[in-house]
């Protein structure tokens, strides 16, 4: 690529770099107001526990106590992925202001190291092509690495960048798989999920493309979307790993994951397959059901299968306003009573 | 004097340090990456290769990158990115 053109493209991602500051402060933003709603619903659980004492509900106070213990584990998350964001403001201080001859540079030095850096100027995009990847064996083909430069000012809310196998060679068994941590053109980071988000907001445009090219030429057994073991044909239980014919497979469609006879269910609700992981026991009649037939009960938040709930109210909480209302009826009647006693 | 370094295998934030003179590259990373082995990472200053015996200098950016990063099947919520 020309000088020239590597300076235009500086030159646009330096804007796009600036735009994704702005957005730094707008997710900021975001954050902070999900963390005071997660006050807001701690306030809400208070009250209703000091209610639900007052009333000796002590079932109802207990699942009070759930939903504050599930907002406080909560917490915790909100405040790192806030103090994420503004420990990435001292980041001036640390030279990561990147001007657009330090971007020309980057690219330079992209250019010399990858083969064919390329940008598509209706796209926006600038990729190259790493060389072939063999994995255990495994030929899967050279990969283009395709960062879209209007993604890049989004960074917090899309992935930017795709990795495409040039001469695909995906698993038998799911063709969206074309590399043990890529499904559907999308590279599943891992462990270099910091390091890139880090290099784009920085810049950094020689790192980002070479940790993108050493997580595609590295294997985790660990955690692939397809094993290399089972590139070639075969299917193992998503949750509990055991190796399973396509006869004995059960497909969750919430997930989008196979699973063995052991680890699938059935919803009882919808008769949907559905693994154990999509769906969970209605607390009052415990038969399964998957995650969309399971609905809340407006009065307490706590979820049921729809056959348990009336009017979005489960059958606890109805019963709890079927008696207030009975004590409403009965205390009016008494002071009728008493009245009428006293006039006559 | 003071370097940006950049360690990629860990949060790859970028922090200027302070270094004593005369150090090289091959002391730098024995410092920064204790029983970390040098031929599992990509050294470079200033973007650019160097021996070992390369002496820093004033200003350079150290960016240590490694060669194998294990990848995953699910794009989780990225809290591994907030726990830096």
């Amino acid at each position: 690529m020309e000088t020239k053109s590597l300076l235009k493209i500086s030159f646009l991602i330096s804007q796009k770099l600036a735009m994704l500051e702005k957005n730094r402060s707008v997710e900021l933003l975001e954050r902070l107001t999900k963390l005071a709603e997660q006050f807001r619903e701690l306030t809400v659980e208070a009250r209703r526990i000091a209610l639900a004492l007052k009333r000796n509900w002590l079932f109802a106070a207990k699942r009070c106590q759930e939903n504050l213990i599930r907002i406080l584990n909560d917490i915790p998350f909100e405040v790192e992925s806030i103090k994420q964001l503004t420990d990435k403001n001292s980041d001036e201080e640390a030279g990561n202001i990147i001007n657009v001859s330090q971007i020309f540079e980057e690219l330079k030095q992209v250019q010399l190291e990858f083969d064919g850096l390329e940008f598509n100027k209706e796209r926006k995009t600038l990729s190259v092509t790493t060389k072939s990847i063999v994995l255990e064996d495994t030929e899967l083909g050279p990969f283009q690495i395709e960062l879209h430069l209007n993604k890049l000012s989004k960074l917090y809310k899309e992935n930017p960048y795709f990795c495409i196998a040039a001469e695909p060679n995906p698993a038998v068994n799911n063709s969206d798989v074309t590399h043990p941590h890529v499904s559907g053109n999308t590279l599943c980071e891992g462990d270099g999920s910091v390091p890139i988000n880090a290099a784009l907001e920085q810049g950094r445009f020689y790192d980002f493309f070479s940790i993108v090219n050493n997580i595609l030429n590295t294997y985790s057994p660990d955690s692939p979307y397809v094993s290399l073991d089972n590139w070639l044909g075969g299917a193992e239980c998503y949750d509990c790993g055991t190796g399973i014919s396509d006869d004995d497979s059960y497909y969750c469609g919430f997930c989008d994951r196979v699973f063995c006879e052991n680890c699938s269910s059935y919803c009882r609700s919808c008769d949907e397959s559905c693994c154990l992981g999509c769906g969970g026991s209605c607390p009052s009649c415990q038969e399964f059901v998957c995650h969309n037939c399971l609905k809340k009960s407006v009065e307490c938040d706590e979820t049921f299968c729809q056959l348990c709930m009336k009017d979005n109210i489960c059958e606890n909480c109805k019963e709890q306003i079927e008696t207030e209302e009975l004590e409403n009826t009965q205390n009016e009647t008494d002071k009728q009573q008493d009245n009428f006693k006293m006039a006559g | 004097m003071r370097i940006l370094f950049i360690n990629n295998s860990g949060c790859g934030y970028a922090d200027m340090i302070e270094i004593a003179e005369n150090t090289n590259i091959e002391q730098f990373f024995k410092i920064k990456m204790p029983n970390q082995n040098e031929a599992d990472y990509l050294i470079r200053v200033n973007r650019q290769p160097v021996s070992k015996d390369y002496i820093i200098q004033d200003g350079d950016r150290i960016t240590f990158t490694p060669n194998k990063i294990e990848g995953a099947k699910n794009n989780e919520p990225n809290i591994a990115f907030a726990m830096q």
